[in-house]
């Protein structure tokens, strides 16, 4: 009804001084609160990043059974070919993994090695272009390695020092080359900066006599929201029921857990909406209500129906959160703009990079910005002042007429 | 017609140990197109019975019937629609809702009761003009003065049309000449459009204009009388 609208309104107005400051706290928790959403998105998608598109790949495909290093796909060419004519594939990565000894000048030092397909991993992964000092792989094998900078440290490696790679073959035998050092990297993972060693899949394959064989292969998909989907079609391609097919999160419930995370931070933000908003609300419509007992009382006596007095109170506490949730949206846009834009420097907090749960970040945080998510906080801060009235709304309706009557 | 009979209305109340009976057994009616003054000294029970007949407040016993429906089992939804449509009140001060305009203020009513846009417009500009404050629909309660504010407070009571309007010692906070000019008004409307009113008051210059005046004492009637008008 226009006229409960227009008192409502009218009546939010009459106090402005606390209107406008329950309106403020309301406005500056959303505000605050899409900025910490959306630096916690971008933190977020950054180690969805590195965890999961760097590591993981969005499937996996591997042997059946345990992973040992006689255990491989076989005919890796053909079943990585065979994948990348998938219209739903991205990417293919093929990978060799092994163990050796490493020893340049002095130290012998244990090391990972990962062998990949220069050609083809930059489309799947990052992690070529990590390199901070040094040259690129060759496309084609040339015994040269890229080393993890701390690995790199314990080796005393530079770009161009030589090393010698020990280790043993599929078949048994031992192997002993010397390789050349091409560059080194800094990964943000830290096992991998620490023991990682990178090589072209030919090289590894050639050091642990594996000829054509994978250890794995890693995919992206075109659309990363409907990976099971995608596992079952790399699965009908493979043709191979003993091969492992899983999605990033069945290879990694650990990962998956900790990007579930998300939800749970989100949650805490919006709790401290709920909460101002809640709070905000309450004082401000008991207030009022306990200073409006005659009028009330009047109303009462004029006619207006105990409904239509919760109706009043109710839209009077729906229209402080629309104004609220307005400011609050004009100022966290401009917070939220900031943040895409420009983004947060947490350089200055810590020195060596930015961790959380052992992965490195990039120092400068940006802001992402979800729809949903501003739409969820914003929603929230109406529903709980539509909540929050409903006890100020209800105390109006029930007043006995002739005691507010008597109220001055 | 009685559009409205009182019978046997008690009301007591209860504060510690002591029982205050503020109504003690009131009969009483009012036939359409009274114009009828309550007198009695303060405590005398004129607001309890006020309130009581407007299904305010809840007798401890006896009826109250107004055009013949007695009020007792009516939920507070219902009393509420009894008193917008059929009964209207003014009290003694602050009877407007401050953000609403002597306009709004009156139209108020109106809307409530459903009236169309254009006809709740016509009717709430006439009324006002017919207490006297035509120029001033615009005005907040608190752009006006004391006495004006209590003929919007008369316009609101009868511009929804009802059967009786009750008003608790309209003038208590005027001074005698505006007080004066208020009842002046309200009989007016009742001699010229047929208004019924039932108003208390202390003031003896305020009881002449009435034709009835009915006392109190003590929650009790102590007297009835019919004057010439
Ligand atoms: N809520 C209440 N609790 C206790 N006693 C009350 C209450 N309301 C009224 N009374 C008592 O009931 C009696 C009648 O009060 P009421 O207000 O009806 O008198 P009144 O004639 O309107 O007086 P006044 O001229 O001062 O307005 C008084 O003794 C009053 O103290
Ligand atoms: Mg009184």
């Amino acid at each position: 009804m226009r006229f409960l609208l227009a008192m409502a309104w009218r009546n939010l107005w009459r106090n402005p001084g606390r209107s406008a400051i329950t309106a403020l706290a309301m406005g500056v928790a959303v505000a605050l609160s899409m900025a910490t959403l959306a630096l916690q998105d971008g933190m977020f998608s950054e180690m969805f990043q590195i965890m999961v598109e760097q590591q993981l790949g969005h499937v996996q495909v591997h042997p059946g059974g345990t992973r040992t290093l006689e255990n491989t796909l076989h005919h890796g060419e053909a079943l990585t070919e065979r994948l990348e004519a998938l219209p739903s594939t991205l990417a293919v990565s093929p990978r060799v993994q092994g163990f050796a000894l490493l020893s340049g000048e002095g130290s012998a030092v244990g090391a990972q090695l990962v062998g990949v397909d220069p050609a083809r991993e930059p489309a799947v992964s990052p992690l070529l272009s990590k390199r901070i000092r040094g040259e690129a792989l060759p496309v084609s094998a040339a015994r040269r390695v890229l080393l993890g900078y701390k690995l790199a440290e314990k080796l005393q490696a530079e770009p161009g020092s030589e090393l010698v790679v020990f280790t043993q073959g599929a078949d048994g035998s031992l192997a002993n080359e010397l390789y050349t050092v091409a560059g080194i990297f800094r990964s943000g993972d830290a096992a991998l900066d620490r023991a990682g060693a990178i090589l072209h899949y030919r090289d590894l394959q050639e050091l642990l006599v594996l000829g054509d064989q994978l250890h794995s292969l890693t995919l992206l998909a075109r659309d990363k929201t409907a990976l099971p989907a995608y596992a079952q079609q790399v699965r009908d391609a493979l043709g191979d029921p003993s091969a492992l097919v899983q999605t990033w999160r069945e290879a990694s419930p650990e990962t998956a857990e900790m990007m579930s995370m998300q939800d749970a931070s989100s949650g805490v933000v919006l709790g401290i909406v709920f909460v101002v908003a809640a709070f905000g609300v309450l004082n401000t419509m008991a207030m009022s209500v306990f200073e409006r007992t005659k009028e009330l009382g009047i109303l009462r006596a004029v006619g207006v129906r105990p409904g239509k007095v919760v109706g009043l109170i109710v839209l009077e506490s729906l229209l402080l959160s629309g104004v609220a949730g307005l400011g609050g949206l004009v100022l966290g846009g401009a917070l939220d703009l900031y943040l895409v834009r420009v983004g947060m420097d947490l350089s200055s907090a810590s020195s060596d990079g930015f961790s959380f749960a052992g992965v490195m970040l990039n120092p400068v945080i940006h802001g992402e910005v979800r729809p949903l998510g501003v739409l969820l906080i914003l929603s929230s801060v109406v529903v709980v002042a539509l909540l929050a009235s409903l006890f100020p709304a209800y105390r109006a309706a029930r007043l006995d007429p002739v005691e507010a009557l008597r109220a001055e | 017609m009685s559009i409205l009979s009182v019978r046997a209305l008690s009301r007591t109340y209860h504060q510690g140990t002591q029982t205050i009976r503020a109504l003690d057994g009131v009969d009483f009616n009012v036939d359409a197109g009274e114009f009828t003054a309550l007198m009695g000294p303060s405590g005398s029970g004129k607001t309890t019975l006020l309130n009581l007949i407007g299904g305010l407040d809840r007798p401890t016993s006896g009826v109250v019937e107004v055009e013949g429906r007695p009020l007792r089992g009516l939920s507070p939804g219902a009393l509420s629609d009894l008193r917008l449509h059929r009964i209207g009140f003014v009290f003694q001060s602050y009877n407007l809702i401050p953000v609403l305009s002597a306009y709004e203020n009156t139209e108020f009513v109106l809307a409530l009761q459903g009236v169309p846009a254009a006809e709740r417009r016509e009717r709430a500009m006439r009324t006002l003009a017919a207490v006297g404050l035509a120029g001033m629909e615009g005005r907040r309660p608190s752009e006006l003065s004391g006495g004006q504010q209590q003929r919007v407070a008369v316009a609101r009571a009868i511009a929804g049309d009802p059967a009786l309007v009750l008003a608790d010692e309209p003038t208590a906070n005027l001074d005698s000449h505006t007080g004066a000019e208020l009842i002046e008004l309200m009989a007016r409307l009742n001699a010229d459009q047929g208004v019924t009113f039932v108003f208390s008051t202390h003031d003896p210059k305020v009881q002449e204009a009435a034709r009835r005046v009915v006392r109190l004492v003590d929650g009790r009637i102590d007297g009835d009388e019919q004057r010439a008008p």
